[in-house]
């Protein structure tokens, strides 16, 4: 290929105009010719007529090459555009490798900040922006009866009513998360997760089976049929994904269920992780259940948008409620988008996180640009040069910009191996519960995404010492012979990159700050119990052998009995629910069935505990006695209330002696006396306000509301301090009935620290990137600092000479480097009180706007600057006068 | 563009002489007709209405490069000069073109009957 001369380009400067030209060489063809006719002795008319006569069609002519000039063009252009880039990358790797060492730190330092944004932006991909793998998915919504603004499981004649009255969605099905006990034959037995679906419940999700088939409505129907479909997870470890699957038999409950199909592993992602479907297959009774069972999981039909479903879901939980109101008093219905209930509250912390591995980056971003800066005072010449030979401002610009971006391309490289390493760490230390964290991976949109950060990156760190040195006045520098132009411009840059670094890391070291004395307010949290020595484990009795109260009662009093036995065991319990397990039952207590009666209905939680509840988790009772094993059905029935509910209910009585009833337990039963009053307890996590809790004994629970938490009564044993008894539970209920599952046996304070775990990992990790940044900053600024002292060390020189003081030096160049350090600081502080509201929802028992936290950390910075600013400045002050002198 | 065979024929002549004549050095088109008029005796006459389309052809192709400059007589004119590519290109065709000769001469030039057989 021709390479063109450089001068050509210019001619393009005003924009090609072949039309003109075309008629301009025409024209001097014609004029040339008449000329030599005239010479030849014909008269100018004449001579022009000829001319013309034997050029011939000039139209046709003109045509023809304005078209055959249009290809050039093109050709030209694309010669250029391509001859440019081979050109920069040529003079980039050049550059590159002949500054190799800043330019390492700089790839360094960006890949440090292009590594941990692709690794967040990839979790948050997965987690959150990564569509679920069904059809439609934005179609999919949950649908939750709402009770005090909270969702809550839904009652399987409200799900009823919702499915047949509704218009707004194409499927709706209900799902009742449960455990059940497999027996495989030969090994011990285990509780698995089952989904009772009605069944449509496959359909909804848009998937269909693998292998056989799923349910069919005729088998949503009373008579329980034992089938069941089963999860790709189970079947791949129970049946070695056998294809003949289809037929056998698994044993749950001691019953034997046939399988008929197998779904794909796109439902292996759902968060209650079922392993196998059994049809719902509601009966009569349940039908009457006042508490919820049911997860919803509806379609929206298609152009029907969720507002809309909203809108009619509205209504008819208003007319639910005149219809049934003693299970709809007081409740609302919510149409969840399904994606944002399965994420939850990681989503917030995802995008916040993403936003501080961006600061990070950022001001990775502007030390870079420094770097870049300082260099460019050494290239000045090259540039100049460069720019004396033709080379225009936007030619040079690109060119310095290309070399800054083969630098973040090279940082993105980087970068991509580190997020990989991290994403590898965080897949092996188990993603902590979060849903879909383990599908994170580095992909194409988390390719095109750190493509686009480095190109961001480039614009960042390149385009303003680009535009600065391609700023070249040819006279001034040439005559200079290259010594610095220094121009203020330049040091306004810097000054502007070190307040940015400040105000930046100010603002991500507040949110850290923030969040880790969020985490400290939830350790230091008073649980309301003791949980060291506790072991607690799950167990269930299947309905199928214990149907009725009685039975139930005499196995759970053997359970205890065996267990307070064993040894080491202080005391034992069975209780509905522990502080932070699992789910529990609430209700509605009217205010009519309470003395004297209410202003309005209240919800609160309710609790089956036995009588060692509260002296195995050490919960205090503050007045009253504590429940005994004669607390049974058949005497006076008795219930225990917590302080918070104790105070709503009786603001003025003394609580002991009052009676309320319970409808929803007895039905028109007798009274309950209020004997005691607990302590209110952290049960739904600490970072989590205390819920009121009404204690019933379990004794005296007659059997339809055990429905309600059929699979989860807890076993608890305090043990001897030191002991570890994690056998005891496990001994005591095999020893009753050897076929009962004990599940999640785990002890108190391992769940304790589980449950502030995440707000620990998340304060830490902040933490983590605000050092980060930190260190970055103070790096920078010490940096800029050193660069300045050394500029002016002939001047330095000169005070020194002239009799300055080594301190006057030092507050000379200190006054240089924290006056944008102090601008910095006061952006960051705003920017921090600006950003706090977004932190609010994150925190627990600190307010987002904390004295402390916003005094601690801008003096904290400012100590670090000053530290930055010292170590150069106290070189300064050592200058030699004579070296300094000699050297200008 | 026009691709009737004939005259693919001379143009490709008419490439062959226009880089020939610029070999001695960047000529604006006025110029190129008269060095092949008076090189070739005024036998081969270079319409104009086909000078400045090939022109235009061959600085496309890469084979010319122009740049406007002063004629003899202080007139704006555009000059053609050879660009590296078109001196390979002049020096494959020449010998394309001796060859082609050679062998029209050969057969025009034979005095006895062509010894060939069927076999």
């Amino acid at each position: 290929m021709a390479r063109t001369p450089m001068w050509r380009r210019y001619l393009r400067l005003f924009g090609p105009d072949t039309a003109a030209d075309v008629e301009d060489e025409i024209q001097f063809h014609l004029e040339s010719k008449e000329q030599e006719l005239i010479a030849a002795g014909w008269t100018p008319d004449a001579a022009h007529e000829e001319a013309k006569r034997q050029f011939g069609d000039v139209a046709s002519v003109r045509v023809c090459c304005e078209s055959w000039d249009k290809v050039q063009e093109r050709r030209q252009e694309k010669i250029e555009f391509w001859q440019g880039w081979w050109q920069d990358i040529h003079y980039g790797t050049r550059y590159l490798r002949r500054y190799w060492g800043t330019n390492l730190m700089a790839i360094a330092a960006l890949a440090v900040g292009i590594g941990s944004v692709t690794a967040v932006f990839s979790v948050l991909y997965a987690v959150v922006l990564h569509p679920l793998p069904f059809p439609q998915p934005d179609r999919l919504v949950m649908l939750w009866t709402t009770r005090d603004g909270r969702d809550d499981v839904v009652t399987p004649r409200n799900f009823d009513a919702w499915k047949r009255e509704s218009r707004s969605f194409v499927d709706m099905a209900a799902v009742q998360n449960s455990t059940m006990t497999l027996a495989d034959a030969g090994s011990t037995p285990v509780q698995v997760p089952v989904g009772f679906v009605s069944a449509d419940f496959f359909k909804c999700f848009g998937v269909s089976p693998i292998v056989g088939r799923m349910f069919t409505s005729d088998e949503d129907w009373p008579a329980r049929f034992h089938l069941t479909v089963l999860s790709h997870r189970f079947w791949r470890e129970h049946f070695a994904s056998d294809r003949s699957v289809v037929g056998s038999v698994v044993r749950l409950n001691r019953e034997s269920y046939t399988v008929i199909g197998v779904m794909p592993a796109s439902l292996d992602l759902l968060p209650d992780k079922q392993e196998l479907w059994i049809p719902l297959a509601l009966s009569g009774q349940e039908m009457n259940w006042m508490g919820g069972v049911l997860s919803v999981v509806a379609r929206l039909r298609p152009h029907v948008t969720r507002a809309q479903a909203q809108a009619e879901m509205n209504v008819l939980a208003r007319n639910l409620q005149t219809r049934y109101p003693e299970m709809n008093h007081g409740r609302g219905i919510r149409v969840q988008d399904y994606t944002a209930g399965l994420v939850g509250d990681y989503r917030q912390q995802l995008w916040l996180l993403l936003g501080a591995v961006t600061f990070v980056l950022f001001i990775a971003c502007a030390n870079v640009a420094n770097l870049i800066l300082a260099q460019s005072t050494r290239r000045h010449q090259e540039l100049t040069v460069r720019a004396a030979l033709g080379a225009t401002r936007s030619r040079l610009v690109r060119q310095l910009l290309s070399e800054t971006f083969l630098l973040a391309v090279g940082a993105a490289v980087f970068g991509l191996v580190l997020a990989q390493a991290v994403l590898r760490t965080i897949r092996v230390l188990g993603a902590a519960g979060v849903p879909r964290m383990s599908e994170a991976s580095i992909n194409m949109p988390v390719l095109v995404v750190a493509f686009c950060v480095a190109a961001i990156t480039t614009v960042l760190c390149g385009l303003v010492p680009a535009l600065q040195s391609a700023r070249v006045d040819l006279q001034t520098v040439l005559r200079q012979a290259g010594r610095g132009l220094v121009g203020s411009f330049q040091d306004r840059a810097r000054g502007i990159y070190i307040g940015a670094q400040v105000a930046l890391a100010l603002t991500l070291l507040t949110a850290a700050g923030l969040l880790i004395r969020s985490a400290l307010a939830a350790t230091h949290v008073d649980p309301g119990f003791v949980a060291e020595d506790v072991m607690v484990a799950r167990t269930a009795l299947p309905s199928t052998t214990y149907h009725d109260a009685a039975a139930i009662a005499r196995t759970y009093n053997q359970i205890l009995d065996t267990l307070a036995s064993q040894p080491g065991v202080v005391s034992a319990a069975i209780a509905s629910k522990v502080p932070l397990g699992i789910s529990g039952a609430g209700l509605v207590l009217r205010r009519q069935e309470v003395t004297p009666p209410l202003k309005e209905d209240l919800s609160t939680e309710l609790h089956y505990i036995s009588a060692g509840y509260f002296a195995a988790l050490r919960i205090r009772l503050l007045s009253g006695r504590n429940f005994t094993p004669r607390d049974r059905s058949g005497n006076r029935q008795v219930v225990i209330v917590s302080e918070s509910l104790a105070r709503k209910l009786w603001p003025v009585h003394n609580p002991i002696g009052q009676t309320l009833r319970l409808p929803e337990l007895e039905g028109e039963g007798p009274l309950w006396e209020v004997i005691g009053v607990a302590d209110d307890v952290h049960d739904n996590g600490m970072m989590v306000p205390r819920p009121s809790v009404l204690y019933v004994p379990f004794l005296q629970v007659s059997v339809n509301p055990w429905h309600w938490v059929e699979n989860s009564m807890y076993v608890i044993a305090r043990v001897h301090h030191g002991i570890s008894s994690a056998a005891a539970i496990d001994a005591a209920v095999h020893s009753v009935d050897p076929e009962l599952p004990v599940s999640d046996l785990r002890s108190m304070g391992d769940r304790v620290a589980q449950s502030i775990s995440a707000a620990r990992m998340y304060g830490l990790l902040m933490s983590a990137l605000g050092v980060c940044g930190l260190v970055l900053t103070a790096a920078g600024i010490y940096g800029v600092v050193s660069y300045f002292v050394a500029r002016q060390r002939p001047d330095i020189g000169v005070r020194v000479a002239l009799g300055a003081t080594r301190g006057r030096i030092i507050g000379l160049v200190l006054r240089q480097g924290m006056r944008p350090v102090a601008v910095g600081i006061v952006i960051g502080f705003a920017a921090s009180l600006a950003c706090s509201p977004l932190m609010a929802s994150e925190l627990y028992g600190v307010r987002a706007i904390d004295p402390r936290t916003l005094l601690t950390v801008p003096a904290l910075l400012a100590a670090v600057a000053m530290l930055a600013c010292y170590i150069p400045a106290w070189q300064a002050s050592r200058v030699d006068p004579a070296i300094a002198l000699r050297s200008e | 563009m026009d691709k009737s065979p004939a005259l693919d024929l001379f143009r490709g002549t008419l490439d062959l002489l226009i880089l020939k004549s610029l070999t001695w050095g960047p000529l604006h088109g006025y110029a190129i007709t008269n060095s092949i008029r008076s090189q070739t005796d005024q036998v081969l006459l270079v319409e104009e209405g086909t000078l400045y389309p090939a022109l235009h052809r061959m600085e496309a192709k890469g084979w010319i490069e122009a740049e406007w400059g002063l004629s003899e007589n202080n007139r704006r004119a555009k000059y053609y000069s050879l660009t590296p590519e078109g001196r390979r290109h002049l020096r494959a065709e020449t010998r394309n073109w001796e060859s082609y000769a050679e062998a029209v001469a050969k057969i025009l030039g034979a005095t006895h009957p062509p010894a060939w057989k069927e076999s």
